[in-house]
């Protein structure tokens, strides 16, 4: 086999820009850079000097997809920096606006840039019209889950993307309870479509198999995304306070994006669905246990592109446990939370669609920031990318420039990897010599 | 450009819709490549009508500027400022917000529906 450099300059169906550069000497990858090309923003420096009632929408802006879980995890790091508790009520209302952020982000990676690999069509834009046809009926099942996903945002917290109600300590408005039987029904009736998408995911044949670590928030009473410890895959617990204090900063000369390790193992680690449905599937909520029973069966997986049927498990989960809470939930007329400014450090550590989400908030006497850090999924799964491809490389490479560009796309992919949290990260360069 | 399709062709675009600040030259430069292919430039939300947030950094003060951020700002071709989009090309149309504001989306994209003959005037 002749040496050679691939080069994909611009990754596609991806949350913003990034490449892939390979070079191969001798039959063996020698070099391989997973390059996020999106520009830095430099929030954390930004939100310096401001008053901490301002910054969690500000921070929301770090990115359109999952703004509710850079508002969430940051407004979590305030309270915890002030001394806030919120009421349970918040805390199911942000459950449930955080079950609608995650219905139609997942749909949106998993139907728009993955499902026309398994289609075999370049993009949805090419998904046959005859509504007899598979292709057809799972997109159009994607608009009625997306569109779910959207209005219980909606109607909980005031928009899907940069949501005006939650503030510091609980909300600003209270959602309209009258509107909550409609979104139980079309729930209900979403279910069937989730599941037809879940043996979609199910059925693709895709395999790349490495071990790795992976890391995810656990909370002991059910799968949760907001609240618990850190767990790894020897069940080492670590509290959110001290996550950060567990991770090694990697400077990565190629890209826009950082990398980590963490200490307590010496391998690389995954964060996102894969590694939630690894670690937290015995909390699933009964009824998506039982009819996504034989989905289950395939965890725990070491097989990189199971993160897209974990992706698709996890929207019934969201669906199942958003009927829950609309079902239950009586209202009260609540007021925010607010304590007197003091000064104080506190963490939001949360699971965003793409894994764990850090913000530290440092807040002076008067309530003003004095330091504030961000830690994203994908700058935490950036090194365990590059492993993932290197191994892809040396094992296949027989294969022909256009196969190989293709899976390794495809790969990427499978993480659901956002440039836009990163840069706060793909083109393809293929090397041989 | 390739969020959602591999195959994308930049020539003969009617309207080219835009969205982002500009941070660098190699992003100015391919506003400027999509502006000679297009007959019409709208400007997409906050970001490409006003730069912000990205444009914080244009007030950041130098005791701001870390060891970390400085090495970004050298290691790739970070531009001296954030632009907004017409500082660097010349823009039809503008749809401000963030997130965009719907409404003023709706009334632009039928403006140019109705100007290629694509809808007739409601």
């Amino acid at each position: 086999m002749p040496d050679r450099n691939i080069v994909i300059d611009t990754i596609a169906k991806i949350e913003g820009n990034a490449a892939l550069k390979v070079v191969i000497e001798d039959d063996v990858v020698r070099d391989l850079q997973f390059i996020v090309s999106d520009y830095r923003r430099f929030f954390a420096t930004a939100v310096r000097g401001r008053r901490v009632v301002a910054v969690p929408s500000f921070l929301s802006r770090i990115c359109g997809t999952c703004s509710v879980a850079h508002l969430f995890a940051s407004l979590m790091a305030v309270e915890s920096a002030q001394g806030i508790t919120v009421t349970e009520q918040t805390k199911a209302l942000r459950r449930l606006a955080y079950d609608g952020l995650m219905i139609r982000d997942h749909a949106l990676h998993l139907y728009f840039f993955v499902l026309p690999d398994i289609l075999g069509v370049d993009s949805i834009l090419d998904v046959s019209d005859d509504p007899e046809d598979l292709g057809h009926t799972l997109l159009h099942d994607s608009f009625d889950i997306k569109r779910i996903g959207t209005d219980i945002t909606n109607a909980v917290i005031g928009a899907a993307i940069h949501a005006p109600w939650p503030t510091v300590g609980g909300f600003l408005r209270s959602p309209d309870p009258a509107t909550f039987p409609d979104l139980v029904a079309r729930l209900e009736a979403v279910r069937q479509k989730v599941l037809r998408g879940i043996d979609t995911f199910l059925g693709w044949g895709a395999s790349l198999v490495r071990n790795t670590d992976y890391l995810g928030l656990r909370n002991d009473r059910r799968f949760d995304f907001l609240e618990g410890d850190v767990v790894n895959s020897n069940r080492r617990r670590i509290p959110q306070s001290e996550f950060k204090n567990y991770l090694q900063y990697v400077q990565i000369p190629h890209s826009h994006a950082e990398g980590y390790r963490f200490s307590d193992t010496e391998e690389d680690y995954l964060v996102g669905a894969l590694a939630r449905m690894n670690l937290n599937r015995d909390l699933l909520h009964p009824r998506t246990k039982d009819d996504a029973a034989s989905s289950l069966s395939a965890f725990p997986s070491n097989n990189v592109y199971h993160n897209n049927l974990a992706q698709a498990i996890e929207i019934l989960q969201c669906v199942d446990d958003a009927i829950d809470i609309l079902r239950t939930l009586e209202l009260a007329d609540e007021k925010p939370v607010r304590a007197q400014a003091q000064a104080g450090t506190g963490v939001g550590l949360i699971e965003a669609p793409r894994g764990l989400l850090y913000h530290m908030a440092k807040i002076d006497e008067d309530g003003v920031i004095d330091a504030y850090d961000v830690i994203v999924p994908t700058a935490q799964n950036q090194i365990n990318i590059e492993n993932d491809l290197k191994d892809y490389f040396n094992e296949n490479l027989d294969e022909d420039e256009e196969t190989l560009r293709a899976d390794a796309e495809s790969i990427v992919r499978a993480y659901d990897p956002c440039m836009s949290c990163a840069t706060n990260f793909l083109k393809i360069d293929l090397i041989r010599k | 450009m390739t969020t959602l399709k591999a195959n994308n062709s930049l020539c003969g675009l009617d309207v080219a819709f835009i969205e982002g600040a500009i941070s660098s030259e190699s992003q100015a430069e391919e506003v400027r490549r999509i502006r000679d292919n297009a007959q019409y430039v709208v400007a997409i939300g906050a970001c490409a009508c006003t730069g912000k947030p990205s444009t914080s950094r244009n007030q950041f003060a130098s005791a701001q500027i870390n060891e970390r951020i400085r090495w970004y700002l050298s290691h790739f071709d970070y531009g001296k400022e954030v632009k907004t989009l017409d500082e660097v090309i010349r823009v039809d149309d503008m749809v401000r917000g963030c997130p965009m504001k719907v409404p003023s989306f709706l009334q632009t994209l039928n403006k140019y529906l109705e100007h290629f003959g694509i809808v007739e005037h409601a």
